[in-house]
């Protein structure tokens, strides 16, 4: 990646991205793309709802919810619930970017369109390395970048993964999840581990009593578990 | 199945679950341009983040509702595991740590299989 001397943002946001954060949702949507032929989604509604969506948990919402054809309401209510996690890392990963006070909407909700944890995620470890005024476009270019290699493998995967073997299909889905496992360890603050770590237990666990309020009630419960204990409370701005 | 919805029907669908999914965006955005960066405030919806991202990732790798929990929880247990050991190892780098897990279960999915 570039540092400071960077002259050309969105080049180095498209490099950042191409490896293993495009390999990653290349793979993640591959399965996801096998997932909606298998059960007969037609290919257009597959890419537009990538695209529209744009969320791993809210697809595959989208996706049970289309082949039980649950009502309209049902599907607002799971999908709203599924995307819960956008409001904190929209939340977080705007100011970040921003080089003057206040909302740009434009500029702004482009990027938290284009967000996905992967990006997200990024945006937490990395931004210091890229200069401020730089950012945006750097973080746009990079989340283009895994979105086209997101739908590529949806594609690919809608066509094509049922022709690998058996034993190594599952074993694609691995790769995105551990990737931001990993990703998430280096980021290098107190709370953050301590919020990663009580999620990793109440979200899951929650999550088995009720798929929408446990996920809702387990990340609010953990974040604010690891951000008491950190002790983020009793300090000042920029410590 | 899905093909036995109509085109229309199909339409309405897509817009609502796109709608749903932006309005959390929007709420984001709107949020935002009253939290400036590395204030109390901003640190605790980046735990509530990590928290949910974390969670569900987890979640993704030891209770998966995709095809990979058709591998054994030991296996991805050894995979993550292995990964972990090279993060740490290799100064941190994501490249062979994640590579290490994947092939690690992949590995051993296909000794499982033969």
């Amino acid at each position: 990646m570039n540092t400071p001397g960077m002259t050309r943002p969105s080049w180095a946001g498209l490099k950042a991205a191409l490896g293993m954060p495009a390999t990653g949702l290349f793979c993640a949507l591959a399965s996801f793309g096998a997932l909606t032929e298998a059960v007969g989604m037609e290919l257009w509604v597959m890419i537009a709802s990538v695209l529209l969506i744009w969320s791993m948990p809210t697809l595959m919402a989208f996706n049970e919810m289309m082949v039980t054809m649950s009502g309209v309401w049902a599907m607002v209510i799971a999908i709203a619930f599924a995307n819960v996690r956008n409001i904190p890392m929209v939340v977080t990963a705007i100011p970040m970017v921003r080089t003057r006070p206040g909302i740009r909407w434009g500029a702004d909700i482009t990027l938290a369109q284009l967000m996905s944890p992967t990006t997200w995620v990024h945006i937490l470890a990395t931004s210091d390395r890229v200069p401020l005024e730089m950012r945006r476009r750097y973080f746009v270019a990079f989340s283009i970048t895994v979105l086209t290699a997101a739908l590529l493998g949806a594609v690919v995967g809608y066509f094509g993964v049922q022709s690998l073997p058996k034993a190594l299909q599952p074993t694609l889905l691995l790769l995105t999840p551990l990737y931001l496992v990993l990703i998430m360890l280096s980021v290098r603050r107190l709370s953050s581990y301590l919020a990663f770590a009580a999620g990793a237990v109440a979200v899951p666990a929650l999550m088995t009593w009720s798929m929408e309020w446990g996920l809702a009630i387990g990340g609010l419960g953990a974040g604010t578990v690891g951000f008491l204990l950190a002790g983020e409370h009793k300090k000042k701005a920029g410590e | 199945m899905i093909g036995e919805i109509s085109p229309t029907d199909l339409l309405v669908l897509l817009g609502v679950a796109f709608a749903a999914a932006f309005l959390t965006r929007l709420a984001g955005v709107a949020i935002s341009g009253h939290i400036q960066a590395d204030t109390p405030i901003f640190h605790w919806f980046s735990c509530v983040g990590q928290a949910l991202v974390g969670g569900l990732m987890v979640r993704a790798i030891f209770f998966p509702s995709t095809p990979l929990g058709d591998t054994l929880l030991l296996d991805r247990i050894l995979a993550v595991g292995g990964a972990i050991v090279v993060f740490f190892l290799f100064r941190h780098r994501l490249l062979p740590s994640t590579l290490a897990g994947v092939l690690t279960l992949a590995a051993l999915s296909i000794w499982r299989d033969l």
